[in-house]
């Protein structure tokens, strides 16, 4: 009866142990992670490479970098035809927007970390008339997205995507590591669209500030695998290398491994 | 005792299980930075006004120097007996303006000014023939009722009339000052006399029981150009 129960008593202590081990492994694996984190990119500790996630959006013409509230250049101070002649031109220079102008602007998102990420694009509109908020959704305006390959994430070849609201329904996409997703983002303000209200938005425009203003804002965090694929990949593009801290799947299911049998070992004992 | 060490160790390796799930919930849905642009633009000025002046009249001043002073007006128009407000009339010597439009506004966008027009001639017959005494002018075109051999019936002149002020169409650049661009101007006159068959003719008109008349409508728009 004594070496039956000093059996489960070693079978209960090599459990344990083989517990315990599991936890620091995967301890230490977390710490390798947090670590990989924390490094400066490309440093190398304990065969650890930090993990640095990092995008930037460029102008598609240009390739210059956005800075901080990046005035981009999709408003003009005039508009010419498909027949070359000059339609809508401002009086003083400033830039203005008139029923039938379509306008476009060229952006692209390029994954310069060594991770995944997961992007989200968001536009938005104000019109205001002397300072004051109108409803957006009243403007006639619609716009459409499209990718470098050609497909429209937003509206299609024929279908624009009319502006209902303020802040317009947003566009997710993933970008794997060195890669870049170019966009060709279209605006318009209808020609045949609603006479009223493009009449009286132009009437009063001419007695009193009728501004509007598009704000596109790109914001990412990184993706829940870092090695998720996404966009167009460059091929020794300059980009960074990959980071040495992966978080393995198999990591993961080691670790809730553990804690399923340390729960039950506790329960057990209870 | 035994029991304790075992809860002791179990309840170090919960904590350490609890700790490190912290650690990996950390390591996923890291915030990593945004980006924004914007550019701000305004709505193009239209703030385009239409003022239609030239009608017909219910007096006409005569223009006699002999009998001017003391016969103030040639042509008065006499209410209804059931109606106080006095028909708009013309006679032989009465002449004036039936249209004349007015453009304001600077515009930012390239504009079309467009004329629909209409001309009605009623009852412009004498026997049963066609006969208008009636010459319209829109602009610098004249249009001679009289003239019978380019207008075989009031018809003929009514379309003449509506094309030369539908021709008067115009497109205009953006920042174009409306008030400088030329609109159709439409006059008419009545002469006199012209001849002993036409006071014939114009008597004839003046006796008949369905009077002659006429009305010009004209519509003008002016349209963005896409």
């Amino acid at each position: 009866m004594s070496s039956r129960k000093s059996f489960f008593s070693h079978i209960w202590t090599f459990i344990m142990m083989l517990v315990c081990l599991i936890l620091v492994i995967a301890t230490l694996g977390v710490a390798a992670l947090r670590i990989g984190n924390v490094l400066p990119e490309g440093v190398d500790a304990f065969f650890i490479v930090a993990k640095e996630p990092s995008y930037k959006t460029q102008n598609g013409q240009t390739k210059e970098e956005w800075q901080d509230n990046e005035s981009i250049p999709i408003f003009q101070s005039s508009y010419v035809n498909g027949e070359s002649v000059t339609t809508v031109l401002s009086e003083s220079g400033d830039k203005i927007i008139a029923p039938g102008t379509v306008m476009s602007y060229d952006f692209c998102i390029c994954n310069d970390g060594n991770v995944a990420i997961a992007y989200q694009l968001n536009f938005s509109f104000l019109l205001e008339v002397s300072g004051i908020k109108w409803d957006a959704g009243r403007f006639p305006l619609s716009v459409r997205l499209q990718r470098e390959d050609g497909v429209y994430v937003m509206g299609d070849e024929t279908e624009w995507v009319e502006v209902t609201s303020d802040k317009m329904a947003n566009y997710k996409g993933t970008l794997g590591v060195s890669s870049y997703e170019h966009f060709v983002l279209e605006i318009q303000w209808p020609f045949d669209g609603n006479d009223t209200v493009d009449t009286v938005l132009g009437n009063t425009s001419s007695q009193a500030p009728v501004s509007l203003s598009f704000e596109v804002e790109s914001y990412a965090e990184m993706h829940a695998n870092p090695k998720a694929k996404g966009g167009v990949e460059v091929i020794d593009g300059g980009f960074n290398g990959e980071y040495g801290g992966t978080m393995r799947t198999e990591n993961y299911f080691i670790l809730v491994a553990a804690l399923v049998a340390s729960i039950v070992y506790v329960v057990i004992l209870i | 005792m035994k029991k304790n060490k075992a809860l002791r160790l179990a309840s170090v390796l919960m904590m350490a299980c609890l700790l490190t799930t912290c650690v990996i919930s950390g390591t996923f849905a890291k915030y990593v930075t945004s980006d924004n642009g914007s550019d701000t633009a305004r709505v193009a000025k239209w703030g385009v006004t239409i003022t239609t002046t030239g009608q017909f009249v219910e007096t006409y001043a005569t223009d006699n120097n002999d009998v001017k002073g003391t016969i103030t007006n040639s042509v008065v128009s006499v209410a209804a007996e059931d109606n106080s407000v006095k028909d708009a009339v013309l006679a032989p010597g009465t002449n004036g303006s039936m249209l004349s439009v007015a453009l304001d506004g600077d515009p930012e966008v390239a504009v079309a000014v467009t004329y629909d027009a209409e001309l009605d001639l009623e009852n412009w017959t004498v026997d049963g023939a066609y006969y208008c005494p009636i010459v319209i002018k829109v602009g610098d075109k004249t249009f001679d009722g009289n003239d019978t051999t380019k207008y075989a019936d009031a018809d003929a002149l009514e379309a003449a009339v509506e094309k030369a002020i539908e021709d008067c169409k115009v497109n205009l650049n953006p920042k174009t000052d409306l008030s400088t661009v030329a609109t159709p101007v439409v006059t008419w006159s009545w002469t006199f006399s012209t001849s002993d068959a036409n006071d014939e003719k114009d008597t004839k008109l003046g006796d008949a029981g369905t009077k002659a008349s006429m009305q010009l409508w004209v519509k003008t728009t002016l349209t963005q150009i896409d």
